[in-house]
């Protein structure tokens, strides 16, 4: 609403040269229009306006040079004073770096610029650690930064301090209890499929998530997902929402490409996640697993341009958020208080680290009086426990076999005639 | 007509998981086993890749390889029981230029030892043969280490393909196609044993 009161000020004072510019422009570029308010919301320091551009505009912002003042607003960008690398003590994952960075897509005479910044980020912040895919992230800044050097520090900064940093602790549990949140929330949408997709591990989602979509997305068409997860505030969230919709708009392709790497002989057109057994999903985890990390590549592939793709993307996990709170996902107690996805204004990473390493300490002691219990329960109770055993049998069996009897189409019939599937299925439908 | 019988072929597939340090090779050897081919610059494996390829063992036998190439980083590590669960073959790469990489294969071997399946079969390949002038593990050492654990051993180059089809056919000689055969028909028997008469004819459980 503001950015509308805003640009209906604007145009009218616009001289009637300009608007006979802009009007050329227009039919010229489409995005002409977009464009201009972009450039006011920036002239005004209205981020609320650049948000909606940015969550709005297919196009997201646009073009490189809007990027490069927008996403520091977006992200509210602090320029912190870091020491130089070279006076700090160098960081242990610094030859990993190098082994990522020489085998980058950059041009070859830009590869010291990604090595610096990632560098830099890590001798000033020792706590955070090093994963292959976070080179990625900083390759789309550079890029889309025009290779300026500082710019791309200051950002990348912000998003390990804000939002990756989980992806950034001593091991991967920061990053692997967030995961199960797209199976939750594929949940709320569809249940019947994500009751299936809860039986496969849910790491088919890790490389999407921890490079922010580019790893497998062309980087005009991750720059638009950036500015729509800049502009939602929470990115981390933003991530995970966002493969949570993908998932749910590709599902009939997902279906039809497992069922089609299992070698089975079924009708695709027919099969919908209902008709898929347990059984056969298990049976298929690795297929699954496959089509599930590969779903940006159906992009462009089904007919529909990118952008209309990602516009429905976008639109989609917009909605989802709106009506999905984080903390209704059963999956969200799981997730330790300093996750960047419960906090994303904390930048302490001092403080989330000792927040973690007690987290975890706290798992492990669960755990481990979970186990105890088991034991004693298990030491003491030998006789107790065969009572038990025999008296559920019994119960269940007496409640079978009542509700058998009951059940007028077995009545009558003679053994044979109920298979043991039938029987199955009786029992099931209590 | 045993002889009839013995002329059906037959087809098979494993699952092979790839494992070894950061930046030896895996991703090349398993794009020059698949396509043929090699890039120089090939971009780090994040998480895991899929890729699958079809060998021809011998005149009847085609064994499928489905293969995890894993991603190499220390960090990625507490994945890998989920791709070499249940796999049937795991190639083990190391960089001759590279002594690290060997102490890392080794590790990896044990961890295979200990948690994989007890029958998976297990190669030990030593990358980068094309840059012998810059080798740092004598073929001697990762050899004896192979032959005193029963491991296949090849030095390849995933840059010129050298070794490389010889090392996935030695690992697919070695693999226990008829008990896979057998066990397919068994679990397929036990499926149409299974399967209603009528309706559910949507639902796959093969």
């Amino acid at each position: 609403m503001q950015l509308l009161s805003t640009s209906h000020t604007r145009w009218e004072e616009l001289t009637k040269s300009e608007l006979e510019d802009a009007q050329f422009h227009v039919q010229e570029n489409p995005h002409i229009k977009e464009k201009k308010s972009i450039e006011r919301c920036l002239l005004t320091d209205n981020v609320d306006g650049l948000r909606q551009n940015a969550i709005n505009n297919p196009s997201g912002l646009l073009v490189s040079s809007l990027r490069a003042t927008a996403w520091p607003l977006l992200l509210n960008v602090q320029h912190e004073l870091s020491q130089d690398a070279s006076s700090l003590k160098p960081h242990l994952e610094e030859g990993q770096v190098r082994l990522d960075v020489d085998r980058s897509y950059l041009p070859s005479d830009k590869h010291h610029l990604l090595q610096n910044v990632i560098v830099k980020l890590l001798r000033n912040h020792p706590y955070l650690h090093y994963y292959q895919g976070f080179h990625d992230v900083v390759s789309v800044l550079l890029v889309t930064l025009d290779y300026d050097e500082t710019l791309t520090y200051d950002i990348a900064e912000t998003l390990c301090l804000h939002h990756l940093r989980d992806f950034m602790l001593a091991d991967m549990t920061g990053t692997t209890d967030l995961l199960p949140l797209v199976v939750d929330l594929v949940k709320v949408a569809d249940k019947r499929f994500g009751d299936l997709l809860e039986l496969i591990p849910p790491f088919y989602s890790l490389a999407s998530i921890i490079t922010m979509f580019s790893h497998d997305l062309d980087v005009q068409d991750v720059v638009v997902l950036w500015d729509f997860a800049f502009a939602m505030g929470n990115v981390t969230q933003a991530l995970i929402y966002l493969y949570a919709v993908l998932i749910l708009i590709n599902k009939q392709q997902i279906i039809d490409q497992v069922v089609e790497m299992s070698g089975c002989q079924i009708d695709t057109s027919v099969t919908s996640a209902p008709t898929l057994s347990r059984q056969f999903v298990l049976e298929n985890t690795d297929a699954f697993h496959f089509t599930l990390s590969n779903l940006t590549k159906c992009f462009g592939t089904n007919g529909s341009s990118n952008q209309d793709l990602l516009t429905r993307w976008k639109n989609e996990t917009q909605y989802l958020i709106s009506v999905v709170k984080l903390s209704d996902l059963p999956t969200s107690k799981d997730i330790f208080s300093g996750s960047a996805i419960k906090q994303p204004s904390s930048s302490n990473i001092d403080y989330t680290v000792r927040l973690h390493t007690k987290y975890l300490v706290a798992r492990k002691r669960n755990l481990s009086v979970v186990k105890n219990c088991k034991k004693l329960l298990h030491r003491n109770s030998n006789n107790l426990k065969l009572l038990l055993k025999v008296s559920v049998t019994v119960g269940i069996l007496s409640l079978v076999l009542g509700r058998c009897l009951e059940h007028n189409q077995y009545v009558g019939l003679p053994f044979h005639h109920r298979t043991w599937r039938d029987m199955c299925n009786t029992i099931w439908r209590f | 007509m045993a002889d009839l019988v013995t002329q059906e072929p037959r087809f098979a597939q494993f699952k092979l998981v790839l494992l070894g340090e950061s930046a030896v090779g895996k991703s090349s050897i398993v794009h020059r086993f698949v396509t043929d081919s090699f890039d120089d610059l090939r971009e780090s494996t994040i998480g895991a890749a899929f890729l699958t390829q079809t060998i021809q063992l011998d005149e009847r036998t085609t064994i499928k390889f489905e293969i995890w190439d894993t991603a190499g980083q220390e960090r990625y590590k507490s994945l890998a029981p989920m791709y070499y669960r249940n796999a049937n073959c795991a190639l083990v790469a190391y960089d001759i230029t590279q002594e690290s990489s060997l102490d890392r294969a080794k590790s990896w071997i044990q961890e295979l030892q200990k948690q994989a399946s007890a029958d998976i079969v297990v190669a030990l390949v030593g990358n980068k043969l094309d840059l012998e002038a810059e080798r740092k593990v004598s073929t001697k050492e990762a050899k004896e280490y192979a032959d005193e654990l029963g491991l296949i051993f090849k030095e390849i180059s995933a840059k010129t393909g050298e070794g490389i089809k010889d090392v996935f056919h030695s690992i697919a000689s070695k693999l226990p196609v008829e008990e896979k055969l057998n066990s397919a028909t068994k679990r397929r028997r036990n499926i149409d044993l299974n399967r209603p008469s009528t309706n559910n004819q949507e639902s796959c459980s093969c």
